[in-house]
């Protein structure tokens, strides 16, 4: 009986675009990420001053380029580093903070927001407080100056990110188990004398989870848009690496001459947090046994 | 507008005369603060919902509790299991008082006395499958039997009890109607062998079939298990079909109580005399309408 | 016993119908699969009577009162029969016209008053909604209409009860308001769906009174319920709907005094009997439900219907 409901589970994704189309697109960053070394056409750091701002082979004519010359699929910088290289390198960088940043964020705020909405009272209030002060902070301004505080680098990314957003987590499942909590079940399951812990655990949590997936998803866009903005600013990783950010903000500065500096990145992050959350949305509907009506 | 109280309150099964009653109920009182009149800086002045509420229920007894809305009902059964603690007055089980029991006597106390939810929706988890939720009573305390050690063989049995079949375990909660969804509410209450059910308007928005089928399967289980039963409701032919006695609350007040035979037949109080006569009896009559009852 | 109230509709008032439905046949079609819902169904609601449609939850009652008021879901389909509104053959009618009789020809009073009012808006405001949106009405001729409204539903206060918002009414008050509202262009067709399910029995005497005083003005209504008490004391005549089917209809005397189908006889042993205290209450016997889901069966097949 589980089994078959597994395999009707796979056929129901597979048959839900968002699923498909999300899947898809994040298969695709995971495949580009963990291959980068085999993908990549080029060392992304590689300069080429003389073949620097070649058109992407792609968009040109074949007839224009030389027979033996290397082919730039996607063109190459102001330094004549390969365009395509980077991004795939940046893939890397973008799946690796979206991931980590967004389960941490989950993590700590899903926690806190939990302890807030079930045990009310002054654990609510304290919690309350902490995040009303907390939010009352500019994000991007704050995320800039803690990386400027504690330095760049991949996991001071990843920091400023959490440290920032934990406080929409938190305000979502505060909200959430407050309401589940005030339902008869969860009434029910206290008076057989089950902890806290427990109830939170295996009563709330399952309704809470439709909210999370989606929320999970959300937040890994955000991730990789504060990642790309911090690197616009030059506040993430070393200049040296390939990052989406990196190459939109030295692209900015090309945009007359070579535009596909700028727009390239930008198009694939677009297309990242929009395949993100299409998988995000396609899977709490096929999950969700509520919505399964 | 006195509290009439019958003094011979009945409802005992032969030979436990005796013993202690199941439940005794004295003078309970219970106000809650009224958060709509409350002052920006001071506490909420209270609000009394229930006000010198008595009665005894027998093991094996049945008794309904009838009022609209607003009159406490669905606090006195909180009360009773002690979800929302009365300010005034005692409830003793079988002889002591619940107030004094500690945290471990106080589950016991609740298994023993289940309260078992109107539904809609918010009765059970909806996220969780009704074999799990049946069997979580019996989880929770580690009296799972030995062998079934996720409880869905116990579920199926509690689902047969209740006249629904053991594959409904599968299911979650919207999959099932309304009186289907009820009886799971009280087969999980049964898993742990209750001495009484507090149903509290279990058949509430249900329709003519299903609330029959849940006071069918009440009466079944008083004569097979002899399970006692406060039944609360707004419904008096319910309540008069199923239970010995009866007591009557308006607006946290007890206006009548006793014998539901003697009550029903001779009411005493006018309020009983106006719910008796707002009853649409399934009978043709014209007249009914414009009949107005002191 | 009928005494008082002449039922047959054939020579009492000018009967007539406010709402005709002949042989409506009615499927959902939804990711490639037709479910019948309403199977032939046949009723018909006179000006100043009170018909009641019958039968239990999932039994095609809310889905006539819908088709009624042009409110049938997007994947519903009319395949077969006729729905006449005031004279007016609406059987296909697209959104548009339903518009043009929706609260002016046809109004509803659903179940549960708080989810049929705004909770953010007063009364008054929600009222003169209505109004405006009708007969145009505006600023002191819509207040001076909506007290005349709550009056006529017997509110006691009036103008302060325009001021509130629905959660501080109580539940008879609110039902009384979107009576008033319902009643507000004075429809020829008033369709209750489960009015006085939610309320007390006390305040549900005081609104069934108030929906036959309303029906004496001259409307038609047609009351979806599964009380037969209410259905005893109310109506004139009804109709017993299972499975999308009229099992049975006729005059509440007729069919009360003689049920011919066997479910009508077995949903009246279901109904608890306040005056026979020895009366058990027999469950609707499970092979009555599966003979008629059989035969439901047998006229799909029939149809010609893809099950």
């Amino acid at each position: 009986m589980a089994e078959r409901t597994d395999i009707r589970l796979w056929q129901r994704l597979l048959r839900n675009p968002r699923v498909v189309i999300g899947g898809l697109v994040c298969l695709l960053m995971l495949v580009l990420a963990v291959g980068a070394p085999w993908i990549a056409p080029a060392d992304p750091q590689a300069q080429d001053l003389i073949a620097s701002f070649e058109s992407p082979a792609l968009f040109g004519s074949a007839a224009d380029a030389e027979p033996d010359a290397p082919r730039y699929w996607l063109g190459t910088d102001n330094l004549g580093r390969d365009v395509a290289s980077r991004m795939v390198y940046g893939t890397r960088i973008a799946l690796l903070v979206a991931v980590i940043a967004a389960t941490l964020t989950a993590l700590v705020g899903t926690l806190l927001g939990a302890l807030a909405g079930f045990y009310g009272g002054k654990v609510d209030a304290l919690i309350s407080r902490l995040v009303d002060v907390w939010m009352s902070f500019p994000p991007v301004l704050l995320a800039i100056v803690l990386v400027s505080v504690i330095g760049t680098g991949l996991w001071s990314v990843i920091a400023a990110i959490v440290i920032v957003d934990w406080t929409r987590f938190c305000r979502v499942v505060r909200a959430e188990t407050q309401a589940q909590k005030a339902l008869d079940y969860v009434t029910s399951a206290r008076m057989l004398g089950l902890s806290p812990l427990r109830i939170l655990a295996s009563e709330i949590f399952p309704n809470v989870a439709p909210l999370l997936i989606t929320l999970i998803t959300l937040e890994m866009g955000v991730a990789i848009v504060v990642e790309a903005i911090l690197s616009f600013v030059g506040l993430s990783l070393a200049s040296g690496t390939s990052t989406w950010g990196g190459m939109i903000g030295e692209g900015r500065l090309y945009v007359n001459q070579a535009p596909w500096l700028m727009v390239l990145p930008m198009l694939a992050m677009m297309t990242a947090v929009l395949g993100l959350n299409a998988l995000g949305d396609g899977l709490r509907r096929e999950l969700d046994p509520v919505l399964q009506r | 507008m006195s509290a009439s109280t019958d003094a011979s309150v009945t409802g005992s099964t032969a030979g436990m005369a005796a013993s202690a009653p199941l439940l005794q109920v004295q003078a309970l009182g219970l106000s809650l603060p009224d958060m709509a009149k409350k002052p920006f800086f001071s506490a909420a002045p209270m609000r009394r919902i229930l006000r010198d509420v008595s009665f005894t229920l027998q093991a094996g007894g049945t008794l309904g509790v009838i009022g609209e809305s607003g009159s406490g009902k669905s606090t006195l059964a909180r009360a009773l299991t002690m979800l929302m603690p009365p300010q005034e007055g005692t409830i003793e089980f079988q002889g002591r008082a619940v107030r004094d029991f500690d945290a471990a006597a106080m589950v016991d106390y609740r298994t023993q006395v289940q309260l078992v939810f109107q539904d809609p929706m918010s009765a059970l988890n909806p996220r969780r499958r009704v074999r799990d939720i049946v069997s979580q009573p019996l989880r929770a305390l580690g009296r799972l039997p030995r062998g079934d050690s996720d409880g869905t063989r116990a579920a199926g049995q509690l689902l047969e009890r209740v006249g629904l079949s053991a594959q409904l375990g599968e299911r979650y909660p919207h999959a099932l109607s309304g009186g289907q969804r009820q009886r799971v509410g009280i087969a999980r209450a049964l898993a742990l062998q209750p001495l009484a059910l507090i149903a509290d308007e279990i058949t509430s928005g249900l329709d003519v079939s299903a609330q029959a089928r849940i006071v069918a399967l009440l009466e079944e289980l008083r004569r097979d298990s002899g399970l006692a039963l406060v039944f609360i409701s707004h419904d008096l032919s319910l309540v008069r079909s199923l239970c010995d006695d009866v007591l009557i609350l308006r607006q946290g007040e007890v206006v009548e109580q006793g014998d539901a035979a003697a009550i029903f037949a001779r009411p005493r109080h006018a309020y009983t005399r106006q719910l008796l006569d707002a009853i649409p009896l399934p009978e043709p009559d014209p007249l009914w309408l414009e009949r107005e009852v002191a | 016993m009928s005494q008082g109230l002449s039922i047959t509709d054939a020579t009492t008032t000018a009967a007539v119908p406010v709402l005709q439905i002949d042989d409506l046949h009615v499927e959902i079609r939804q990711a490639g699969r037709v479910t019948p819902i309403l199977r032939g169904v046949k009723l018909s609601v006179s000006a100043g009577r009170i018909h009641a449609l019958v039968g239990e939850s999932g039994g095609g009652k809310s889905m006539v009162a819908k088709a009624a008021t042009g409110l049938l879901p997007e994947s519903a389909v009319t395949t077969r029969g006729r729905i006449v509104l005031a004279g007016q053959d609406v059987t296909r009618w697209d959104e548009p016209r339903w518009r043009t009789l929706r609260g002016r020809t046809v109004s509803m009073v659903l179940q549960d008053p708080l989810t049929a009012l705004n909770p953010v808006r007063r009364i008054g405001a929600q009222m003169a909604d209505v109004l405006r949106l009708h007969q145009g009405l505006r600023g002191a001729a819509a207040d001076a209409e909506n007290l005349r409204l709550l009056d006529q539903v017997q509110v006691r206060d009036p103008a302060q009860v325009l001021r509130q918002y629905p959660h501080q009414l109580s539940g008879g008050m609110r039902q009384r308001v979107v009576i008033a509202m319902a009643w507000a262009c004075r429809p020829q067709l008033i369709i209750c769906d489960e009015p006085t399910t939610a309320l007390d029995v006390t305040v549900q005497k005081q609104v069934l009174r108030l929906i036959h005083r309303l029906a004496g003005e001259g409307q038609g209504v047609l009351m979806v319920t599964h009380d037969l008490g209410v259905v005893a004391k109310l109506c004139h005549s009804l109709s017993v709907i299972h499975g999308g089917r009229i099992l049975e209809s006729g005059s509440v005397s007729d069919v009360f005094a003689q049920p011919q189908h066997a479910y009508t006889r077995a949903l009246l042993a279901a109904t608890p009997r306040f005056d026979r205290p020895g009366h058990t209450l027999v469950p609707v016997d499970d092979a009555l439900i599966a003979q008629l889901d059989d035969e439901t069966r047998a006229y799909d097949r029939q149809q010609g219907v893809a099950a």
